[in-house]
């Protein structure tokens, strides 16, 4: 995103360059031919001044004035022959179109020739022949366009740091907004996208945000539902259970084969049957969705490099401890880093002494500990609900933690509350339960 | 035989497994709320207590947390209708022993109950009934666990189980032998309360000695070295 925004700016702006570039150069060179041309021209007429009225009279020798190198003056006479100074022997073309009367100029393979007659009208004495082999006006056309390219590069310059500063800008939001939809994506529905002050950007992250709240709205009354009607028909299958076992008991082994407790006895097969229907349904209301496979050791080592120095820096350590052969995990590393933050967090800013960090198993999950040698917590508080940040936020961080966790289908909880407070979290596995059992 | 107390919001199912109960010779009480329970089990300590958690007072790994501190020698069994396996987990993790999830059946509930209630048998100690363990000492008659650094305070489930692991120390025992040894030879169903137990000896015994969990089969007391 950010790199096409900038190659199509850079790619405008190169291109204005040279087609501003272009003409410009070319009329620079075409200006200083045209100057060369008039300064030979003004030296041919200084010659022409001083030709003699009689071209071939020897007694008054003609002097051609000194000139640069690389300029040769030649004066014919009317019959193209060189009568003194340097040039061709017999005049070429341009001194013939002079010797016809007009003054003329001509590029040549070698550099510039202008010629100009001496004489008036049709007498055409002589013809003042001046070529110049300077590559001036090249040169002085070659240090313009180098002027030019600097000026240019400095243009496309100012246009790639515009360019950058503006795909920054455009792209910022885009990508922010990504990444909000891939952390929903990974069944982090706390997530929310910010709004960034580009209009398009903030209309999208609005209705992301939307929908991502009714997703979340929806999938909580699911689960609620669930567990409600888990609850309800579990603890009524119970009591009717418990209402036919007492009764059948209470009769002992005595049971007719017919009437009323025959009844009772197929009504328990029925309970029986209704039972696994319900688990059968359950499982399948159950979201389970894919799950990457998370790393709790190097989740745990990347902690210890994020809260090493700051718990240090208060003079208080922090003890990483992982049991080997730990289970598989699953679930958003990104979700883990954060829960395994607040944790952290939460430790640093209420807690004393050291921290301890402890992976370990219990009935075929992995459980990460959380402790440090704080004074316990109140009894009374529920410090998972979501209030107000009032304690240095307390609340919402474990609030969200715990949710983050649920999402995953894991648990976080208080499991010590004194002499020390001990958070412990269950983390997620790929069959959603332990293997422990046979 | 043993006192009972039964924490559940449903009426009925109260009342019936306090009947059941008393008619299995215990001396059963039923409270409707944790908050009851609670009272109840402060003023005269309780062998085991059956706890719902869905009641209307309190949550229930709360309850258990707060019966674990009330009522540190019973035995917890939790009566849930959450199946879900990190709710029973979580149980477990909060203090409870056992559980059962609902609807159980009678006969697996009298079987739980009895099994929780078993007393080790008291084995004929003899010169053995000593258990040296690197810096542990397990003293099987006084049913003592001390380190140089004094006792380690064990719940009886607990020592009875660090006592069959050290009896064979550096051998695998099964989950089944285990089960059946040191709670109930006639165990059925889940038995995470093994789980939990290991979870609490390695909890309280820290590094002192390493139990190692062989998956799909059991657990292995280390030998220490050296």
């Amino acid at each position: 995103m950010r790199r096409r925004i900038l190659r199509a700016t850079v790619a405008a702006v190169v291109c204005a360059v040279l087609l501003f570039a272009m003409p410009l150069g070319f009329a620079a060179l075409r200006l200083y031919e045209q100057d060369e041309v008039r300064e030979l021209q003004q030296l041919a007429e200084q010659v022409a001044v001083s030709v003699p009225a009689q071209v071939h009279s020897p007694a008054d020798p003609m002097e051609l004035p000194r000139t640069e190198p690389g300029t040769q003056i030649a004066v014919y006479d009317s019959g193209l022959r060189r009568m003194i100074g340097a040039g061709p022997a017999s005049g070429d073309e341009s001194v013939r179109a002079a010797s016809a009367g007009r003054a003329s100029s001509q590029q040549t393979g070698g550099g510039l020739v202008v010629a100009v007659p001496v004489g008036s009208g049709e007498q055409v004495r002589a013809v003042v022949r001046v070529g110049s082999k300077t590559a001036e006006p090249l040169r002085r056309a070659a240090l313009t366009w180098a002027g030019m390219l600097v000026l240019a590069a400095f243009a496309v310059g100012v246009g790639v740091l515009i360019a950058l500063r503006s795909s920054r800008r455009l792209a910022r939001p885009l990508e922010a907004l990504a990444a909000t939809a891939g952390r929903l994506e990974t069944g982090d529905l706390s997530a929310r996208a910010a709004t960034s002050g580009l209009p398009e950007a903030d209309e999208v992250a609005t209705t992301l945000n939307r929908a991502a709240g009714r997703i979340h709205r929806l999938l909580q009354r699911e689960r609620a539902f669930s567990a409600d009607a888990s609850h309800q028909l579990r603890t009524a299958l119970t009591r009717t259970r418990l209402d036919l076992e007492s009764s059948l008991a209470d009769q002992g082994l005595r049971v007719p084969a017919q009437g009323p407790y025959a009844a009772m006895r197929s009504a328990l097969e029925s309970l029986n049957d209704m039972q696994a229907t319900l688990d059968d349904l359950l499982a399948l209301a159950r979201d389970d969705p894919e799950r990457a496979p998370l790393d709790i050791g190097t989740l745990l080592a990347e902690a210890e490099r994020r809260w090493h120095g700051e718990l240090a820096a208060s003079g208080r350590p922090l003890r990483i401890v992982a049991e080997d052969d730990l289970p598989e995990t699953v679930g958003s590393s990104r979700a883990a880093r954060q829960v395994l933050d607040v944790l952290l967090s939460n430790a640093a800013a209420h807690g004393k002494g050291t921290v301890t960090v402890r992976a370990r198993e219990t009935a075929g999950v992995v459980a990460v500990d959380v402790e440090d040698e704080g004074s316990e917590l109140p009894d009374d508080v529920d410090i998972f609900a979501r209030r107000q940040a009032t304690g240095g936020g307390l609340g919402i961080g474990l609030a969200l933690a715990r949710s983050l966790v649920e999402a995953e289908g894991g648990r976080l909880f208080l499991s010590r509350q004194s002499p020390h407070p001990r958070f412990t979290w269950l983390v997620a596995t790929s069959t959603g339960a332990g293997d422990s059992d046979p | 035989m043993a006192r009972i107390v039964i924490v559940e919001d449903d009426a009925a199912i109260g009342d019936r497994l306090a009947g059941m109960l008393r008619g299995l010779g215990h001396e059963a009480e039923w409270c409707p709320d944790g908050a009851t329970a609670v009272a109840r089990v402060t003023r005269e300590p309780a062998e085991l207590i059956l706890v719902d958690l869905g009641l209307p007072d309190v949550d229930g790994f709360r309850l258990c947390h707060r019966l674990r501190g009330s009522a540190p020698t019973a035995v917890l069994v939790v009566l849930t209708a959450r199946t879900e396996e990190m709710d029973v987990i979580q149980a477990l993790e909060s203090g409870a022993d056992d559980y059962l999830t609902k609807p159980f059946r009678l006969a697996e509930l009298q079987a739980r109950i009895a099994a929780h209630l078993r007393r080790a048998a008291p084995a004929g100690h003899d010169d053995a009934d000593r258990v040296h363990l690197g810096s542990l000492l397990i003293d099987l008659a006084a049913r003592r666990c001390s380190t140089p650094s004094g006792d380690v305070e064990l719940r009886p489930r607990e020592f009875d189980l660090l006592a069959r692991l050290a009896a064979s120390s550096g051998q695998a025992v099964s989950r089944e032998d285990l089960m059946s040894e040191v709670w109930d030879e006639n165990w059925f169903g889940s038995t995470k309360t093994l789980d939990v137990h290991v979870a609490a000896l390695r909890r309280k015994l820290g590094d002192r000695v390493r139990i190692t969990t062989l998956r799909h089969f059991g657990y292995r007391l280390e030998s220490p070295s050296g």
